[in-house]
């Protein structure tokens, strides 16, 4: 049995899950918990953190350590999502040099991709320490709503940490996978998925293990750090109405409000009304320190978010409506996401499908579980597994005379797909064309993305509208797509495989994988420079509790103690020296004469 | 289909182990075509609806091979039920002369029946899909091959390419193979219902459920990271017929427009009988198809695929005629033309008709098919002439007489045409 990892790579939290025999489970961090913090940092000695341990240093480390990083990734530099950020995060963002997006830690500018790729590897190496063994294979799960450079740049991370992935899924089809999964689940369910960063609604038909997705749609923009945010808004305004002080210029108190606010929206889910109390919040030019002492209650809550959820509610009816279904053709809803166990999303998502969200499920763990069934599905052939039948989120098309677009492969299409559609030249003695490729659901044809161009030439001089050419685009299985220009009339053909930018060049990606690796080189050596000083001191311990020992016998001692004493003590004298900056080879020497000097004490100790 | 079921025996187990068989009730015995043997009623004692074929083979006491045949012969007269084997009903009724059509029109009733009937099917229907479910459906189908037979070419008389039915260096066993090529092989000629193997009036679950067992077995993921070789694009091909046919099924609009093409398509057929391919590809796909083979040359590419069913369908017919089996083999003509238009084929057919005196508006649609093909084709006019007169209808015989010695000199032609106006 091959084994094949799953992990939810979450906007707030990740999570990593396989199958082990036929049963599909979470693996829990080095810390027990199931899901490790999508956070990364660098401390000031230059070292990553990552997880649980990143997150507990946020407040006194802000500028370098990011969190949301998903909401960046495979982002153009411009794009109002960047913009949005640059504006809310306390991290440097800066442009890169393919108008993609980096941040700057510690004077080094990272790609996102780079900085997924050390969540990823941590989620690796949980897997790694639970399996025993280097999970080659993962499949990892994007929002459905995550467009091809956003997917590519996830691939890429991948790649940089040294997974193979070998599927991206949508995170609601995980989910339904974990939910439909080892039980004859006939059903139309809705998966309703707001997690920290992005909203995501899909339809699936479910039957016989073949989880079929009708529609799909989401918004990147639209999660709890929206929800964090508002309360973060609500209680800087108090402040600044009661002392005159914008809190969120100032990069401690910040911080500290955004924990606040991400922990009283927790508490509110349970109790009615919470208190927030950060004292020595601010200080003053004459010293004064202020404090933010206030209640936040769950009405208040409701009625600052109130709009966001109501802006899911508007994206499922879109979707429902895509799928040519009511409400009432929907048998069950899962929910997926931390943000779910909010009562009044509860309360909207059921009045708005009328029925009661399914329990079924854990909202933290389902995506992980079912990146790990599709990985187990595809990886180990088995007639009784399930298949998921995917759909492309986006449609496809290409840009025609007069800059309209004309989409050819339209979104939620079962993928793998392919469309063609024959176009002719629109000039006279026109002979070559250019075929735009373009991706999205815009009405404006510039709103969509730009996947890739290509120029067919060489077509027969004629007047407009005789030469025909046929566009054909394919989508893989695994989601590639495939553009085609066929001239009909010669057969000469031009193709392009759309490898969506990801933002980053072949050149680069191989450079941050050796980076990467040599960090880790780094680290290896590093922990190993640790362990040696570890085993220096206990054997400079040893000596020194000997030489205790033989001090407390006094007057029997004899010369060649005497000298064995002093021999160690000369050892034990140097390497207390040279410990805290020897090399690793350096460290293997004093360990050994160490080693040395404390066997012979030791031995000619035992003899007298 | 028995008889695809009998030439498959050679090849490859008839029956699922795990298929349990159950008997037919109120079958008159006295009016079986064929008188089972005492083995084959011994057998049929056992058959009691929880035994699979499995136990029954290992406990009959008759052999694996033995048992398997007398299962089939039971199921030929009707004495029992198979799921995933469809009952050949008309076999115990009176062999008519005209065998074939009347086989073909067994079929009809299950698409387009009406009331108690239709309970009847869909819920055979369903029990059947249920004994699927139970036995592990796909897991056994593997081995046997999903059934085809219901396809306008069975596999039993689809030329496979040996070449790719050899090939040991492919993950995909060749029951499996067989049931791609076959599909592959005429994914044109099929309308998604045929292809669904489900009723015209199939319900949206019902093509729901056979879009999903479909999806499930043609799905290129089933393959993930193997290399297909030439299979890759075959199983492509076909799972995306899946989609396009479930895509149509499932949209209430599309599937009526879709239903009155097809309707109207069956029209022409019956009128005309040399309609165009159902599903017939747009030009643009056709001269896709075109360019992509003479580009890469592949022969699983459409027109070749065409053409193999084409020559298929007229060998089945030659054969027929050879074994004086007209009606038959003017069905396989009629078939190969659906398929490919084809002056010969067309003229072939009609004299057939016309020598054996037999079906002459057939004989007739089928000339005239020759001639809207080449509208100055003597031997086509010389027979639409030979129609007619035998019709009786002068005027339009000697029109056409006229028109063969516009274009040639025929002594026959002349003599009749000179006859005629003398009368």
């Amino acid at each position: 049995m091959d084994k094949c990892i799953g992990i939810d790579l979450g906007t707030t939290n990740s999570c990593v899950a396989v199958v082990e025999n036929g049963t599909p489970k979470v693996i829990p961090n080095k810390g027990g918990y199931k899901t490790t913090p999508s956070i990364v940092a660098i401390t000031e000695s230059g070292r990553r953190l990552v997880g649980q341990m990143a997150k507990r240093q946020a407040i006194t480390n802000a500028q370098h350590t990011i969190y949301a990083s998903k909401r960046l990734i495979g982002r153009q530099w411009g794009s109002s999502a960047v913009r949005h950020c640059i504006e809310t995060c306390p991290y440097e963002i800066v442009p890169g040099p393919h108008d993609d997006v980096r941040v700057k830690l510690r004077g080094k500018e990272y790609s996102l991709p780079e900085i997924s790729s050390i969540i990823l590897q941590e989620m690796k190496l949980v897997a790694e320490e639970h399996l025993g063994d280097d999970p080659e294979q993962t499949v990892v799960t994007v929002p459905a709503y995550f467009n091809d450079s956003q997917r590519q740049a996830t691939k890429d991370a991948g790649k940089i940490a040294g997974l193979d992935i070998i599927r991206i899924i949508n995170e609601p089809t995980a989910a339904a996978l974990a939910y439909g999964y080892d039980e004859d689940v006939e059903a139309t369910v809705a998966i309703y998925d707001l997690g920290g960063g992005t909203f995501d609604i899909s339809i699936l038909d479910i039957g016989h293990g073949v989880f079929d997705v009708l529609s799909t749609a989401g918004d990147t923009f639209l999660g709890g750090e929206d929800f964090d945010a508002r309360i973060i808004e609500h209680l800087a305004y108090e402040f600044a109405r009661d002392h005159q002080i914008d809190l969120r210029k100032d990069e401690m108190a910040l911080q500290r409000l955004r924990d606040a606010a991400e922990q009283a929206k927790i508490e509110l889910s349970s109790v009615e009304e919470t208190e927030i109390s950060l004292p020595f919040l601010y200080t003053q030019d004459d010293g004064e320190a202020l404090h933010l002492q206030t209640t936040l209650t769950r009405e208040k809550l409701e009625e600052l978010v109130i709009d966001l959820i109501q802006r899911t509610t508007k994206i499922c009816d879109a979707t429902l409506q895509e799928a040519g279904l009511g409400p009432e053709a929907i048998d069950d809803v899962i929910l997926v996401g931390g943000m779910t166990r909010m009562p009044r999303i509860q309360e909207e998502v059921e009045e708005f499908f009328g029925t009661k969200p399914s329990k079924k499920v854990h909202p933290d763990e389902v995506v992980g579980i079912g990146a790990a069934i599709q990985g187990d599905a595809l990886v180990n052939e088995d007639e009784e597994d399930v298949l998921l039948l995917d759909v492309t989120p986006h449609s496809l098309g290409i840009m025609v005379h007069g800059g309209g677009y004309e989409k050819l492969i339209k979104k939620n299409s079962t993928i793998p797909t392919s469309e063609s559609h024959i176009f002719t030249t629109v000039r006279d003695h026109q002979t070559s064309v250019k075929i735009v490729v373009l991706q999205g659901d815009e009405e404006e044809t510039e709103d969509n993305e730009l996947l890739g161009e290509f120029v067919l030439s060489g077509l027969r001089s004629a007047s407009a509208g005789e030469v025909e050419i046929e566009v054909e685009f394919s989508i893989s299985a695994d989601g590639i797509v495939s553009v085609s220009a066929t001239d009909l009339e010669t057969g000469k053909e031009q193709s392009i495989t759309v490898t969506a930018s990801s933002n980053l060049t072949e050149e680069e990606i191989d450079r941050m994988i050796e980076e990467n690796e040599d960090y880790l080189m780094e680290v290896k050596r590093s922990e190993e420079i640790e362990e040696l000083r570890t085993q220096i001191r206990r054997t400079i311990r040893e000596i020194n509790k000997l030489v205790s020992e033989v001090d407390d016998i006094e007057g029997s001692n004899s010369e060649l103690l005497r000298e064995a004493k002093e021999r160690a003590v000369e050892a034990v004298q140097t390497a207390e020296d040279t410990i805290d900056d020897a090399s690793l080879e350096e460290l293997e020497e004093t360990d050994e004469k160490l080693s040395r000097a404390l066997e012979a004490f030791r031995g000619v100790f035992q003899r007298t | 289909m028995i008889e695809s079921r009998l030439l498959n025996a050679t090849h490859e187990p008839l029956f699922d182990d795990n298929a349990t068989p159950t008997q037919v009730s109120g079958v008159d015995i006295d009016e079986l075509s064929e008188t089972p043997s005492p083995d084959d009623f011994f057998l049929y004692s056992r058959i009691d609806g929880s035994t699979t074929v499995g136990e029954l083979c290992s406990t009959s006491g008759l052999g694996r091979e033995s048992t398997l045949e007398a299962l089939q012969r039971l199921l030929e007269v009707g004495l029992i039920d198979m799921p995933g084997v469809e009952r050949e009903e008309a076999s115990s009724a009176p062999t008519s002369s005209d065998a074939t059509s009347s086989r073909r029109e067994t079929r009809r009733p299950r698409t387009s029946s009406s009331g108690a009937n239709d309970l009847e099917s869909s819920r055979r229907g369903e029990t059947r899909g249920d004994d699927e479910a139970s036995t592990g459906d796909s897991a056994s189908n593997e081995s046997t091959g999903l059934d085809l037979s219901h396809l306008p070419v069975p596999p039993s008389a689809f030329e496979f390419d040996d070449r790719l039915l050899e090939r040991d260096d492919l993950p995909i066993e060749r029951p499996k193979r067989r049931e791609l090529l076959c599909l592959h092989g005429q994914l044109d000629e099929v309308n998604y219902y045929q292809f669904f193997d489900i009723d015209r009036d199939a319900s949206a679950r019902d093509i729901k459920h056979a879009y999903f067992k479909l999806s499930k077995r043609y799905h290129p993921d089933r393959y993930f990271q193997n290399d297909l070789g030439p299979f890759a694009e075959i199983i492509e091909d076909v799972f995306q017929h899946v989609t396009r046919g479930h895509r149509i099924l499932s949209d209430p609009e599309q599937r009526d427009e879709y239903d009155a093409q097809l309707e109207e398509q069956e029209i022409v057929d019956d009128e005309e009988d040399v309609p165009t391919p159902m599903n017939q590809p747009s030009s643009i796909d056709m001269a896709r198809k075109q360019d992509a083979s003479t580009d890469i040359g592949d022969d699983n590419s459409d027109p070749d695929k065409r053409e193999a069913a084409f020559r298929v369908l007229v060998n089945r017919g030659t054969q027929a005629r050879q074994k004086e089996q007209i009606v038959q083999a003017a069905e396989q003509f009629r078939k190969a033309l659906r398929i490919q238009r084809d002056v010969e084929v067309a003229l072939e057919a009609a004299d057939m008709l016309v020598e054996a005196d037999l079906r002459l508006e057939q004989a007739q649609l089928f000339a005239r098919a020759a001639l809207r093909i080449d509208d100055k084709h003597p031997d086509a006019h010389l027979l639409m002439a030979r129609i007619f007169d035998k019709l009786e209808e002068r005027e339009r015989a000697l029109e056409h007489y006229n028109q063969v010695l516009d274009i040639r000199e025929d002594e026959m032609a002349r003599r009749r045409r000179n006859e005629l106006l003398d009368s």
